[in-house]
């Protein structure tokens, strides 16, 4: 008889608390079945909405109260706090947007989306094991289809994954030269919060940093683009 | 010489650090007391007592699931001090609605106001569990040790927690939608 997952299985699924063996055997029962994918993106929307609910509570600090550290870094905490702000509201919104137009699962779990189509995978955590995952998920959207088009679009923590130092940079440019069907995006704000915490990043060629995340994925969704929440998986 | 300069260099470092999870522990502490002066307080009590013991601070993750821990403890010894177990009510909330400036009012969307009720009527440990998983994407095992409990219990906790949001916040949407759409059709 097939094991179903419990409840507790599709939780750990969502916050990426299962091992490989299980999140193998996951995406194989969230391909097969639409009511758990169903299920899946519910709760991932559940979460980002949780999420976005509290990103704009931020600390009134009176800084001559609380001071324990050096006025730099009281500046990048009231430039981290504009950001999150920003990102709040952003989330917020898109959040929003996207319940509204999502009971057809517009937004989808890594690993199930199938045929013809173009896919905006949004990323924004940082992790070797996170991005090898998100590579092997454009592989997978690239081969299945000789004509999906596969964005990665990447903010926060993940802007890290498109430097030219990092360990996927070699995968992700092997990627672009063999398929022009592939684009890479980083966010502009991103990108400047990189810049004002002094760590400024030297990307691979040909990322495309010209919009914010939010005004690439809206732009996407409205030219009919399904987004994968990638978001939802953890690194180990 | 070079003793002196590594540690006040690690001093400035650990300093930046801490001050650096002020939002995050904020936004967990609000989130457990659903009042903004007193999370800002024991937000800081936190912090105090984090740089008194800064040399058993850990790095990365653990860091930050060490600062939960002290978080919920100096929280559990303001209740205790002031003879509530734990503190549920919405009225601070519902003050700040009314206070905000028309600006902050367009930035503070009904979903988020809902989402932040939502998970204030919840049980308090079932909302330190989801707001530690969910706000800060910290593992099963570091919540169950954060708070002194079995995984299982974080596991069972966070899927009744959810499982209550998913009624309040998507499940009220649904049936909103099912009925705007009816009167469309009609």
């Amino acid at each position: 008889m097939e094991k179903k997952e419990t409840p507790i299985d599709i939780h750990a699924y969502v916050d990426g608390q299962l091992d490989e063996q299980q999140n193998s055997a996951m995406l194989l029962r969230l391909a097969e079945d639409a009511d758990l994918r169903q299920e899946v993106a519910e709760l991932q929307m559940l979460k980002e909405m949780v999420k976005s609910a509290y990103a704009e509570a931020l600390p009134k600090v009176a800084s001559s109260q609380y001071d324990v550290t050096r006025q730099k870094t009281k500046y990048l905490r009231n430039m981290a706090a504009s950001f999150v702000l920003l990102l709040a509201v952003s989330v917020g919104w898109l959040a929003h947007s996207l319940w509204y137009a999502s009971t057809s699962a517009l937004v989808l779990p890594i690993g199930v989306a199938k045929g013809d189509g173009n896919y905006l995978l949004q990323m924004s955590a940082g992790g070797d094991r996170y991005w090898q995952q998100s590579i092997a998920e454009i592989e997978r959207l690239l081969l299945q289809s000789p004509t999906a088009n596969v964005e990665l679009l990447v903010n926060d923590e993940a802007i890290a994954m498109l430097a030219k130092d990092s360990l996927t940079a070699e995968a992700l440019l092997q990627l672009t030269q063999a398929t022009n069907r592939l684009k890479l995006s980083a966010c502009r704000q991103g990108l400047d919060r990189w810049r004002e915490r002094g760590a400024a990043i030297n990307l691979i060629p040909d990322v495309d940093t010209s919009r914010t995340a939010l005004e690439e994925v809206v732009r996407r969704i409205d030219e009919g683009w399904r987004l994968i929440a990638v978001s939802q998986l953890k690194s180990a | 010489m070079a003793k002196w300069i590594t540690r006040w260099f690690g001093r400035e470092v650990t300093d930046e650090r801490l001050e650096g999870c002020r939002s995050r522990l904020y936004r967990l502490a609000y989130a457990w007391c659903n009042d903004k002066q007193l999370a800002e307080d024991i937000v800081q009590e936190t912090l105090m007592k984090a740089w008194q013991y800064r040399d058993s601070i850990r790095q990365d993750e653990a860091e930050m699931a060490w600062l939960c821990r002290v978080l919920r403890n100096t929280m559990a010894d303001y209740f205790r001090r002031h003879g509530n177990a734990e503190m549920t009510s919405l009225s601070e909330e519902m003050c700040d609605l009314t206070q905000l400036t028309p600006e902050e009012d367009c930035e503070q969307s009904d979903m988020a106001k809902q989402v932040r009720h939502a998970v204030a009527a919840l049980p308090l440990l079932q909302r330190q569990i989801i707001t530690m998983i969910d706000l800060e994407g910290m593992s099963y095992i570091q919540v169950a040790n954060v708070l002194d409990v079995p995984i299982g219990t974080v596991m069972s906790r966070l899927s009744r927690a959810r499982a209550s949001l998913r009624s309040v916040l998507l499940l009220k949407q649904k049936e909103t939608q099912t009925v705007t759409y009816m009167r469309r059709v009609k």
